[in-house]
């Protein structure tokens, strides 16, 4: 059940045109485990979004992984 | 119990190339574990810029390697175009007659406190403006194109940290101007009478505080503000900046010993061997710290109450916090948050 879901999701197209499974495969596997974080602020506009919408660092999450560090709040 | 990826890390960051592989089999590490722990403290920068300059890419897989110089390329490009605009900020408020201060990211980065631009991984420009100017800064800002989607606050009982941030249309980077080093609760222990001295100064384009001022607000923002006093995480980014801080004044044992934030600070990372320092917990300091950690639950759970009391009073906040339970609802995580529970 949880395979077909995957696959699914894999093979979904995305706006511009390539699959999701290509795409991953395009910005390397790497890019997958890294953590949201390093992206908002390597990506401006995402940060610049974040930021809009009230985005404070979070301070846990599910797995029990320490938060984020979000150091002196920047 | 540190992984064999933190202790990698930590090597690759702060050891010779000697040393790197103390204590460590290289074909245990798992570099996907690597890349989510170092993203996470976003250390991946500084990771690629200490293995190229120790030379010791050999170790790591091709893939990898190039991963991370991807990033850090990114960073270093991200970061000359924020120097570029905070010395643009900067002078725009000189000849507006603003005094103000670089802090944190900005100010180590403008202090060259790194050995290359592209390490530090950083969000915004933060600067500091004293009280007074408040209003003419918010002036300044709007009749310059820097915009915010922020509402701005009319009603407070204290100085906010910092006024909200906002975005020239025309630049890269947010910015940040703060009137406090801290949130009101916190600042009895840490706040910008520690720049009193500095904004005597005459007003002057790049100006940074002095090297115990950066470490001291590093340690408090992250211990207090970002409430690792409390849960006990460490920072790899903030154990980076104080050791590239390099304060030999700050980092001896009796100044370390005499606060409890810097004492803790340390103390949690005394299992990285980082710093030369040993410092010893007493049963007293564990007794004070235990303390203020209840204070802290306390105080959590009083705000939690007041915000419960509101809802009854306050019809925005009540409208907020039905939408928040209907987006979970649709989401199904209330539900199996539910499940979870019931289960248990």
């Amino acid at each position: 059940m949880t395979m077909k879901k995957e696959n699914k999701e894999n093979d979904e197209i995305i706006p511009s045109g390539i699959t999701r499974k290509d795409a991953i495969k395009k910005m390397g596997k790497y890019a997958t485990l890294t953590a949201m974080g390093t992206f908002m602020i390597l990506n401006p506009k995402k940060a610049q979004a974040q930021s809009a919408s009230g985005g404070e660092s979070d301070d846990s999450d599910d797995s029990g992984n320490p938060p984020p560090p979000t150091g002196w709040g920047d | 119990m540190i992984s064999v990826e933190e202790k990698l890390l930590v090597n690759v960051l702060y050891r010779p190339e000697s040393e790197i592989l103390n204590g460590i089999e290289i074909n245990d590490i798992n570099f996907d574990n690597l890349i989510k722990l170092a993203s996470r403290h976003l250390m991946l920068p500084a990771l690629f810029f200490n293995i190229n300059k120790k030379n010791i890419s050999y170790l790591f897989p091709d893939d990898f390697i190039e991963y991370i110089k991807n990033i850090y390329s990114i960073n270093k490009a991200r970061n000359t175009v924020l120097l570029k605009e905070a010395k643009e900020l900067s002078e725009l408020l000189y000849k507006n007659n603003i005094n103000h201060i670089f802090l944190k990211g900005t100010a180590l980065l403008l202090s060259n406190v790194f050995e290359d631009i592209g390490e530090r991984m950083m969000c915004d420009i933060d600067f500091i403006i004293q009280h007074k100017d408040e209003e003419k800064v918010e002036k300044i800002l709007e009749k310059n194109n820097y915009f915010t989607n922020n509402i701005i606050d009319l009603f407070r009982v204290f100085k906010p940290k910092h006024l909200t941030t906002r975005v020239n249309k025309n630049k890269t980077i947010r910015i940040e101007p703060h009137l406090e080093l801290l949130s009101p609760k916190y600042r009895v222990v840490f706040n910008s009478k520690k720049l009193i001295n500095a904004f005597k100064d005459e007003t002057k384009t790049i100006k940074t505080p002095s090297k115990p001022f950066l470490f001291d607000h590093c340690i408090y923002a992250l211990q207090i503000e970002d409430k690792r006093f409390f849960n006990s995480y460490h920072s790899h980014r903030s154990i980076y900046d104080i050791y590239r801080l390099d304060c030999k004044k700050s980092l001896t044992i009796k100044n370390i010993k005499k606060d409890i934030f810097i004492k803790h600070f340390f103390i949690t990372i005394d299992k990285f061997k980082i710093f030369d320092i040993h410092i010893k917990t007493t049963l007293l300091n564990s007794y004070t710290i235990s303390f203020i950690k209840i204070l802290n639950i306390i105080n959590m759970y009083i705000l939690k109450l007041l915000v419960i009391i509101q809802l009854f009073f306050n019809n925005e906040l009540r409208e907020r916090a039905l939408n928040k339970i209907s987006i979970h609802y649709n989401n199904k995580t209330l539900l199996n948050y539910l499940y979870t529970w019931l289960k248990l």
